[in-house]
């Protein structure tokens, strides 16, 4: 009885946003929709204008888009790989964030994924990629990479929901509307738990987890070698690539903890998703933050060591040159103080943590940024450095990509359980079988 | 009679004066009586070596009765669009014992190439030049890796990353299906204990087909992408087409000539012996205008306009400052009224009126309602009234404005379409008697007649032209109209009959197809006379009427 009483809670709270999502959640909505709405504008008038309202030039020709997207399809890398890791290694603990992490990863390769066409000012062009693509271009592989990331993706959301799915089938039914009734029966796929559909349910998951893994490393390897493999001072690095995929992990953590302590807090989430769910995520993204710095160290002594004279040196214009406030910022303020935050006792808690994984999104946010443009803005022959400053179009797109990402998962949301009903239940199951088995063990 | 010592020192002089005058003209007639006449002619390519993209370009010299000249340098230069239009010097070549004179080339751009070979005359024979085209189908390599000995594993990575994506394509359609199939297929007969919990009765077993559906149709697409869309254009192509392969769309040059006689020849280019452009010279003219019988040229390039001289020469009228307000830079229409010529200045997007002694009388700024692009002239019109037609290409539009420049009205505006109504790219443009507007509409290889109104009237000349420019009416309605493509003049009826042509590759008439005409752009009617400006082989002056 009480474990029925406790189930119906689960999927109460579970449902909550599909059935009955609040004034908040149309506030939100609202307001989101309002940024989203505002890139739309700001889009259509450099669709209508060209790349000339944008502060691209031909030397910089990459900017925040591009910034933008290596941001975005990185914070997704972390959503995804925190979700494969914990299930592969049956953590536990990962049943109530499972389900924002893998949402927020597919929403985030969405919105990362079309940088590149708003990059490219004339979009219709995307098709000459097909068309005359060159098969030893990163270009070409960065595409089939993404696509074949963002399937991988959604099948890895959607297997783990298909539980859940026939859970809103059965408790909702008609109630939902007829349309809901009929998108819930079908992607169900008459899920009843039997043994055999939870045994093929458990492959299916388990194959995908280990695919996404490998996958995400090569998405990432690939989005670096669109920058390494060209002859730019600032880019022109052996260890880009691993660079990269622990810059997406790291953001990408920070990224889950943020998105849960939204949704925690907005949608009353508090008896499942508990602190110690961001210590333990804390942790990893401390280990990442520190993984991270070393990279830079490596990287910086590397390059400084035989560091060129002269308008060149990148290095310089980024530690102590026009760019040093904001690489600086970036070391302390997004490596530096949220290992502090972490690591110390009395911060170690829900808002420290909170507070810790802004800040590295900000930073790496920024880290994205001082990768892009420097090694463009710098001269490879000696001319004067070209200064980059991004329009409101910019800004505004950038705005609303980072609005579309909560809006797109506040709608899916409404739509699918927000927290993984079947998993917490299994979880809880197989703990309270292990308990039973220990009993016996002990009775013995 | 006796000869005083005055008047012998004078017989003296006088002597010694038409010694020195008589051997200075032997000088200046050459050993042969004069510098021979020479034809630069019989160009030809060849094709790139297997497995690269150079080729060769080549170009024979000669005397006009076909005796190989020997020793003398050519220059290969090529329009480059690179930065604007501008001629682009390829290298120099000395012919050999057969006249030829050979340049290897590597084309860094696909389509359409214009060269220019010139050659610059010396003490024996006098200055030639010719042009050709070809059409380079495949895009060249512009960037080639460096070889650092990996050949094979460069060769096999992308298959092998191909591969991968296949495997895990492979593997996420595998788990896809194994998991619908699986669920559907364990799905139990009766609703199980879960179902029952919730109250709800259980829906029937959810349908496979929307599933199976989608994945057939996912998988269409990517077939579709993958096999049936056209792969790299010239993968198996030649780089280079045969000469005279251009594609001139559906026109085809007309075999039936206009009546017209060409009178009149000023080179378009002045080069030194060695075949190099003067300083001085016209850079790629593109228009002309008649006031009071002055002939006036447009040396687009170095933004000035120049008078042509009793003696055939071009000579400096008005030289524009490059970057200031009156900077006819790049400009490719003018016109005359009133006794002033009328430049559509790109740069400011202005209009220049200017005296035939060269002075600026007046800068007539643009007050067009702003459009999606910046606004540059390519034709130019003034009405009796001296109300002024420009038309703003890049807008696909054509406006109206009152002599002082203000915004009267427009055509076409923000229309981009091939229909007879609308514009694509609107280029040069023509008055005729009755004030009708004629747009050359370069997009859609059409002309369009306007009324004085703004009112579209009707469009000729779609299945006879290919890449027309400029238009000019004559008296008796007649439309003259230039072709870049066809590289000739078409003449059209007033109500759109083809009535022949003028110029093409023979215009000189001496059965040298290079001396002709090679990029007609500007054409305008004076009388019964065709004036057209060609931007590599000059000014043609054709009288209309006699064969």
């Amino acid at each position: 009885m009480l474990e029925h009483m406790q189930q119906a809670d689960l999927e109460e709270t579970a449902m909550r946003p599909i059935i009955r999502p609040g004034q908040f959640f149309w506030v939100a909505v609202a307001s989101l929709s309002i940024l989203v709405f505002m890139a739309l504008v700001a889009y259509l008038q450099q669709l209508k204008e060209g790349l000339g309202v944008t502060g691209l030039s031909q030397r910089v020709s990459w900017g925040f888009y591009i910034g933008d997207m290596v941001f975005f399809i990185g914070i997704s890398y972390g959503g995804a790989m925190t979700s494969a890791i914990l299930r592969l290694t049956n953590a536990p603990w990962r049943a109530p964030l499972s389900r924002i992490a893998e949402t927020m990863a597919v929403m985030s390769v969405l919105v990362g994924a079309v940088f590149p066409l708003i990059d490219m000012g004339r979009p219709e062009r995307m098709i000459y990629l097909f068309r005359y693509g060159q098969v030893g271009s990163p270009v070409l592989w960065d595409v089939v990479a993404v696509t074949t990331y963002l399937t991988a993706g959604a099948v890895f959301l959607y297997l783990p929901l298909i539980p859940d799915i026939a859970a809103c089938r059965d408790r909702l039914g008609p109630t939902a509307g007829r349309a809901r009734e009929l998108l819930y029966k079908h992607l169900a796929l008459g899920w009843h738990g039997t043994p055999a559909q939870k045994h093929v349910l458990e492959w299916g998951t388990t194959v995908v987890a280990i695919v996404i893994i490998p996958l995400a490393v090569a998405v990432h390897s690939v989005l670096a070698f669109l920058f390494g493999v060209t002859s730019r001072p600032a880019w022109d690095s052996t260890i880009l690539a691993p660079y990269f995929v622990v810059a997406a992990m790291f953001s990408g953590v920070a990224t889950v903890i943020l998105v849960t302590a939204g949704f925690r807090w907005a949608y009353h989430l508090e008896e499942y998703i508990e602190e110690k769910h961001f210590k333990y995520l804390a942790f990893i993204m401390m280990a990442l933050g520190a993984a991270y710095g070393y990279f830079m160290f490596a990287e910086y002594l590397t390059e400084g060591y035989k560091m060129h004279q002269g308008p060149g040196s990148i290095l310089e214009l980024l530690l102590v040159g026009r760019l040093a406030p904001l690489m600086w910022f970036f070391g302390i303020g997004g490596i530096i103080v949220p290992i502090l935050l972490v690591a110390l006792p009395w911060t170690r808690n829900i808002p420290g943590i909170t507070l810790a994984a802004l800040a590295v999104v900000l930073a790496m946010w920024l880290k994205r940024f001082l990768i892009v443009v420097p090694g463009l803005a710098q001269p490879l022959m000696p001319t004067a450095v070209v200064v980059y400053w991004p329009s409101r179009v910019e800004v505004a797109i950038t705005v609303g990509a980072a609005a579309a990402i909560p809006l797109l998962m506040m709608l899916f949301f409404r739509l699918f359980p927000i927290i993984s009903i079947y998993e917490i239940e299994e979880i809880a199951a197989m703990e309270a079988s292990r308990r039973e088995d220990a009993a016996i063990g002990s009775v013995r | 009679m006796q000869i005083t010592k005055r008047g012998a020192i004078l017989a003296a002089l006088g002597a010694l004066a038409l010694a020195w005058s008589m051997s200075g003209a032997a000088r200046a007639e050459g050993p042969a009586g004069g510098p021979v006449p020479t034809v630069l002619r019989g160009v030809t390519l060849t094709d790139q070596v297997e497995g690269r993209s150079t080729m060769t370009l080549s170009a024979k010299l000669s005397a006009e009765d076909g005796t190989p000249s020997r020793g003398e340098p050519v220059v290969f230069s090529e329009i480059s669009t690179v930065f604007g239009e501008r001629l682009m010097t390829l290298g120099s070549a000395m012919t050999d014992a057969t006249g030829t004179a050979a340049l290897p080339y590597e084309p860094t751009w696909g389509g359409e190439h214009t060269v220019v070979v010139r050659y610059g005359g010396g003490s024996e024979y006098t200055p030639a030049q010719t042009t050709f085209r070809f059409n380079s189908v495949a895009p060249p390599h512009l960037h080639e890796n460096a070889k650092f000995g990996l050949a094979t594993p460069r060769q096999f990575a992308p298959l092998g990353a191909g591969l991968a994506v296949l495997a895990v394509w492979g593997i996420l359609g595998l788990v896809v299906l194994r998991t619908v199939l699986g669920i559907s297929a364990a799905e139990p007969a009766t609703a199980p204990a879960t179902t029952a919990r919730t109250g709800q009765p259980s829906l029937r077993p959810a349908s496979l087909s929307p599933m199976l559906a989608a994945l057939i149709a996912l998988t269409a697409v990517a077939l579709f992408v993958g096999l049936l869309l056209p792969r790299a254009r010239g993968s198996e192509a030649s780089l280079v087409a045969p000469v005279g392969s251009f594609d001139g769309g559906d026109a085809q040059p007309a075999d039936g000539p206009f009546a017209a006689r060409l009178v009149q020849t000023i080179p378009a280019f002045t080069t030194d012996q060695e075949g190099h452009i003067m300083p001085d010279s016209p850079d790629l003219p593109a228009d002309l205008a008649v006031v009071d019988g002055r002939v006036f040229v447009l040396d687009t390039n170095k933004g000035r306009v120049l008078t042509v001289t009793a003696d055939g020469k071009l000579a400096r009228t008005f030289e524009s400052d490059p970057g200031g307000p009156t900077s006819i830079l790049r400009a490719l229409s003018m016109t005359t009224h009133g006794g002033e010529i009328y430049v559509a200045a790109p740069l400011f997007g202005n209009v220049i009126e200017l005296s035939p002694a060269g002075l600026v009388d007046k800068v007539i700024p643009v007050q067009a309602p702003k459009a999606a692009r910046p606004f540059h002239p390519a034709g130019i019109a003034v009405t009796d009234s001296g109300a002024i037609w420009l038309s703003d290409s890049s807008n696909q539009r054509v406006v109206l404005l009152s002599a002082s420049g203000v915004f009267l009205a427009a055509i076409g505006q923000h229309a981009v379409t091939s229909s007879s109504e609308r514009l694509a790219t609107p280029s040069g443009i023509a008055l005729d008697g009755h004030g009708n507007l004629w747009v050359v509409d370069t997009g859609t290889h059409e002309v369009k007649e306007y009324s004085p109104q703004g009112t579209f009237v009707s469009a000729i000349g779609r299945d006879d032209l290919a890449m027309p420019q400029d238009v000019a009416i004559d008296e008796q309605g007649r439309v003259f109209v230039s072709d870049e493509a066809l590289r000739e003049v078409r003449v059209f009826g007033a109500a759109g009959a083809f009535l022949g042509s003028i110029g093409g590759p023979d215009a000189a008439g001496n059965g040298l197809p290079e001396s002709g005409l090679q990029y007609p752009y500007g054409v305008e009617i004076v009388g019964d006379r065709l004036y057209v400006m060609d931007r590599l082989m000059g000014m043609f002056v054709f009288q209309l009427g006699a064969p």
